[in-house]
């Protein structure tokens, strides 16, 4: 089963006068519990691609499937309630709120969905432990490393159990030691729970733990390496 | 909806200082408000405590037809005074209810003429919450039996030059219309430190003037002195239904214009202070349009979490709503300290008691007071404008899409 | 200087909006101000010339014994046989009108109802009353020798139920200390806009108040209009003789000039509080600039700038920002106070005794007023600037290069 699937998009982007193509026509499908890799040179359109996927951008022309259900033309709130309830995001920068704790990060996306406190609690805390930072819930972003914050991230994009995790360049900002942390952490989290990753990169330390690669070069698909899973 | 409370509250302390400037402009704008309403307060109630004794109680019963005929001084006489009376002194909150007659006229000697007002007054039933009696500058204070004899105010006194023993001609009108005009004696004079209404007021006892203006046994007005100030309204609910064909009224309808001023001039002054705060919210304005270009990266991840337009929209409203909240609380400390130092103190306004008919009832300083009732309406009228002031920022956070936000640095 | 002017216009076209809705909040303060002074103004200014002109005169002529508050009618407080005294004041040139009048107390009593009025005689003829005969309503003016016509105001006909040709009893004091009582007939009622005079004020006759009250040819005072009311204290010194008082216009009006000042201080206060928070707007405005440039302020002081350069820089700022405001300010302002002027707002009648407002205030703006509360917003737009100013000139190089 597919979980998402995007048919022949294109994605143009007028600054000014000049227009750029930032997709001509991209065609892909990622199975459930994949652990893909979108690597290529910056510019090749892995992060448009990404944003497509995860609803926080519309394509020019094409198609987007989430989980065999077209999404193209939803409305803005439409796209916003599927994303909080199926779609995860972790993000180069730490893209933590900086007024919330590491645990209201964590939870913020569970009140978004009107999950009741004990529950809620249960499941922060849970996911704070799965990413060995339980004795840091109470910290502010600007009091976490680097490492800390993106592992925080990515709890909570795990938190609300979504069916697909989004990750744009998560180990950009890290260093060697902290990124490959981060990578096993999703790595297992994929292997343990069945979640869907895919993440865009370029460092080849990375894309060494996907058992998938796709490679973009201006905007197209030039390799579309077939999953392992 | 805890979450965005608290996201909110955060945000608005995350530049402490921009917040704590504009916070200081709305509190200002609101002490000022303060300000002007608890000096106003503080003069109506100089004004009323002064305006209840002159008229001689907080109530005014007349025969009905009365009030229609007010401006002209109507001598209508009670159909059964003593039934009033009763009735008034039944009710627990009534100290006393006293009889009198009224009537306008002229006073005048070869000093010159001067319109006043005639009041034949019950001496003793009035003495002890007369306003007169305890200030007898000379002679004395009249008594039932006394004819001829009249207690005229200082200042009436000084401009016709007259002192105890002195004659003085009084011309009333009578039950008719007719003017009748009698030489009396000065019996006293009293100060009450008005001025203005020691000249206008002269009285005589009730007996003479039933007798004089051709109400034999009557009386036109029944004062009722109540324990507080205040309990006018539900007093006269009280007694209105037992004493029909009788007109009871608070003291506040002699004064209609008073009302009417004071109403003009704080319709005024809510405008001014809609455009004092709007000037103030131009500054919340300028802050959350420049939160939302800070938060610009911020407010796409909350869009790729999940939030809906409407809901970061709401996040931005939040915040220009607690920024009010926040300076109507700073605005009534700052309006309660001001308020509450010149409540103490008293403004001194003497040297203004001849410019109106109400300033002369003003006998000395006037103490602002706290203004609190009013500072409530204030306050959420400043948080209103504060969280309009958001809606434009609000509405423009909420316009980016998610990606496009992300992009921004 | 051009350069730093250059810089600043640059800098503040950066974030186009929030400049002008900073200019707006001074704009909005100021054209506030201007207005409240207009109508402060213009409600005294109003004031003063209606009372002038109903009342008090340029210059009023008076027994030395004669006593305002008492209106008395004794001979020895009069001004015996006026005319002359008139024809000689009018003599002077700088004299427009010179007109003898007599002033009585009296009740006005129509079947039940009485009120106590104030009883003027005039001199139909003079021009110093034609404000009167240009306000009548209905009816016509008096003839210098009516024996029973009065004229009574709007209200006064309004609450009496009267119209012209109305018989109505006046009972008035007289040099006697009696008084006496006659019927009139209402020959016109008149309206000078000004309630709380209109309805207290009755005229008739000058000849006919003799009469009635037994002044003979006596008059209370001789009231005088100029041609500009600055010259009355040269006039006064000129007719100023034994056994006469002469008053002026600021003499008899006091109450006015110093309700002005009173208002006036109050203004000041109102001044300071609607620009205190305007500043505000400005500093805030500044304070968010600092931080956005902090990095480029280093580069400057890195690259040679001083301290007091880039006080001057975000100075220049405000006070561009002061002259966006004070320019949009005197704009509203002016179109605002011009709707005022033109139109005038409706009060009503106040009850003030001890001036005559009318029952419409118009407002009227004067230049020094302007000029002043332009210097006001500017001193207090630079005052504003100076916290942000001074923390951007505090900015270490390093400090600053290393802002995000």
């Amino acid at each position: 089963m597919e979980v998402t699937k995007v048919i022949n998009a294109t994605r143009d982007f007028k600054v000014g006068e000049v227009e750029t193509h930032a997709l001509r026509g991209v065609n892909l499908s990622v199975e459930n519990g994949e652990f893909t890799a979108l690597v290529g040179p910056s510019g090749s359109g892995k992060t448009t691609l990404l944003q497509l996927i995860g609803l926080l951008d519309q394509p020019t022309t094409g198609n987007v499937l989430i989980n065999g259900k077209d999404v193209t033309n939803l409305n803005r709130n439409q796209r916003a309630d599927l994303r909080r309830g199926s779609i995860g995001f972790i993000f180069q920068f730490f893209a933590l709120i900086p007024t919330l704790t590491a645990y209201e990060n964590v939870e913020m996306p569970l009140l978004l969905n009107g999950m009741k406190a004990p529950e809620r609690k249960a499941r922060a805390d849970e996911m704070l432990a799965a990413v060995g930072l339980t004795d840091r819930a109470d910290h502010r972003p600007d009091q976490l490393s680097g490492g800390q914050q993106q592992r925080v991230s990515v709890a909570r994009a795990l938190a609300i159990r979504p069916s697909l995790i989004l990750a744009d360049e998560p180990t950009a900002n890290l260093d060697t030691e902290n990124g490959k942390q981060v990578m096993e952490l999703m790595q297992r989290l994929n292997q343990e729970t069945g979640t869907t990753f895919v993440f865009a990169t370029h460092d080849p330390r990375v894309i060494k733990f996907a058992n998938r690669v796709v490679t973009l070069r201006d905007g197209l698909i030039v390799e579309n390496g077939n999953g392992k899973a | 909806m805890l979450l965005y409370f608290r996201l909110a509250w955060r945000n608005i302390w995350r530049h402490r200082r921009r917040t704590v400037i504009i916070v200081t402009a709305m509190g200002l704008g609101l002490a000022f408000m303060m300000f002007y309403d608890g000096l106003m307060d503080g003069f109506n109630q100089a004004i009323y405590g002064n305006a209840i004794r002159v008229l001689g109680g907080n109530i005014q019963v007349h025969a009905a037809g009365y009030r229609e005929k007010v401006d002209s001084n109507p001598m209508l006489p009670l159909a059964n005074a003593d039934q009033v009376v009763q009735a008034a002194k039944a009710n627990p909150e009534v100290i006393a209810a006293t009889r009198r007659i009224a009537t306008g006229g002229l006073t005048s000697n070869h000093e010159g003429a001067f319109p006043i007002s005639i009041l034949g007054i019950d001496p003793e039933a009035e003495a002890p919450v007369s306003l007169i009696a305890p200030h007898i500058a000379a002679g004395r204070y009249l008594a039932n039996d006394d004819r001829d004899a009249v207690l005229i105010g200082k200042g009436l006194a000084d401009e016709m030059q007259v002192k105890v023993g002195d004659r003085i001609t009084i011309t009333g009108s009578d039950i008719h219309k007719q003017n009748r005009q009698r030489g009396m004696t000065v019996a006293g004079i009293y100060d009450i430190g008005l001025p203005s209404n020691e000249k206008k007021t002269v009285y005589i006892s009730l007996p003479e003037a039933q007798e004089l203006y051709g109400l034999p046994g009557q009386s036109t007005e029944v004062d009722i002195t109540l324990k507080k100030v205040g309990q006018e309204a539900a007093v006269v609910a009280a007694l209105s239904p037992k004493l029909p064909g009788y007109e009871v009224e608070s003291w506040e309808k002699n004064y209609p214009e008073l009302t009417t001023a004071v109403g003009n001039k704080n319709a005024v002054m809510t405008i001014f202070g809609v455009i004092i705060i709007v000037i103030a919210a131009i500054g919340i304005l300028n802050l959350l349009l420049m939160a939302v270009y800070e938060r610009t990266r911020e407010i796409g991840l909350l869009g790729a979490i999940g939030l809906k337009p409407r809901q970061i929209a709401f996040l931005f409203l939040l915040e220009g709503a607690m920024i009010g909240v926040v300076g109507a609380a700073v605005g009534i400390g700052f309006g309660l300290a001001i308020n509450g130092g010149l409540g103490t103190v008293g403004m001194d306004f003497s040297g203004y008691s001849n410019l109106t008919e109400y300033m002369a009832l003003i006998s000395g300083k006037i103490y602002p007071t706290l203004a609190l009732n009013q500072a409530w309406g204030r306050a959420i009228m400043v948080i209103a404008i504060s969280t309009l002031a958001a809606l434009f920022p609000a509405w423009e956070a909420s316009q980016r899409e998610p990606a496009e936000a992300l992009h921004a640095v | 200087m051009n350069q730093l002017f250059k810089m600043a216009f640059r800098n503040l076209g950066r974030n186009r909006r929030r400049t002008l809705l900073s200019a707006l909040a001074v704009s909005l303060g100021m054209a506030l101000l201007l207005l409240i002074a207009g109508v402060l103004h213009g409600e005294m200014d109003g004031a003063m010339k209606n009372t002038i002109l109903l009342s008090s005169g340029d210059l009023q002529v008076r027994n030395a014994a004669y006593n305002e508050e008492k209106m008395s009618l004794d001979w020895k407080d009069l001004i015996a046989s006026p005319d002359a005294v008139v024809e000689q004041i009018k003599a002077l040139p700088q004299v427009t009108a010179a007109t003898p009048r007599l002033l009585a107390s009296g009740i006005l009593t129509l079947g039940e109802n009485s009120r106590g009025v104030q009883v003027i005689g005039i001199d139909p003829a003079s021009a110093a009353n034609q404000v009167f005969r240009q306000g009548i309503l209905s009816g016509e003016f008096l003839t210098a020798d009516d024996r029973d016509g009065i004229l009574i105001g709007k209200p006064l006909a309004d609450k009496f139920h009267l119209n012209t040709g109305d018989q109505v009893s006046l009972l008035v004091n007289t040099s006697n200390g009696d008084t006496d009582e006659q019927l009139f007939t209402v020959r016109g009622v008149y309206s000078t806009n000004t309630s709380s005079y209109d309805e207290n004020t009755v005229f008739m006759p000058l000849a006919k108040a003799q009469v009635i009250t037994g002044a003979q040819d006596h008059a209370s005072l001789i009231f005088v209009l100029l041609q500009n009311k600055e010259q009355a204290d040269g006039v006064a010194a000129a007719i100023q003789s034994p056994g006469f008082q002469v008053l002026t216009w600021s003499k008899m009006n006091e109450i006015i000039v110093q309700t002005e000042q009173f208002a006036n201080s109050f203004m000041v206060l109102f001044y300071l509080i609607v620009l205190g928070i305007t500043a505000t707007v400005v500093t805030n405005t500044l304070v968010m600039a600092v931080f956005e440039r902090t990095r480029e302020i280093g580069v400057l002081t890195a690259i040679g700038m001083k301290a007091r350069q880039v006080l001057a820089q975000f100075m220049t700022e405000a006070g561009l920002i002061a002259t966006g405001g004070v320019v949009g300010g005197l704009i509203l302002g002016l179109i605002v106070v011009g709707i005022f002027n033109h139109y005038g707002f409706y009060v009503g009648n106040y009850g003030l005794s001890g001036m005559l407002i009318s029952d419409r205030i118009y407002a009227n703006l004067q230049t020094s007023d302007a000029t002043r509360l332009v210097i006001i917003t500017y001193a207090i737009t630079l005052l504003a600037s100076l916290y942000p100013a001074i923390m951007a000139s505090r900015l270490e190089p390093v400090e600053a290069l290393h802002a995000q």
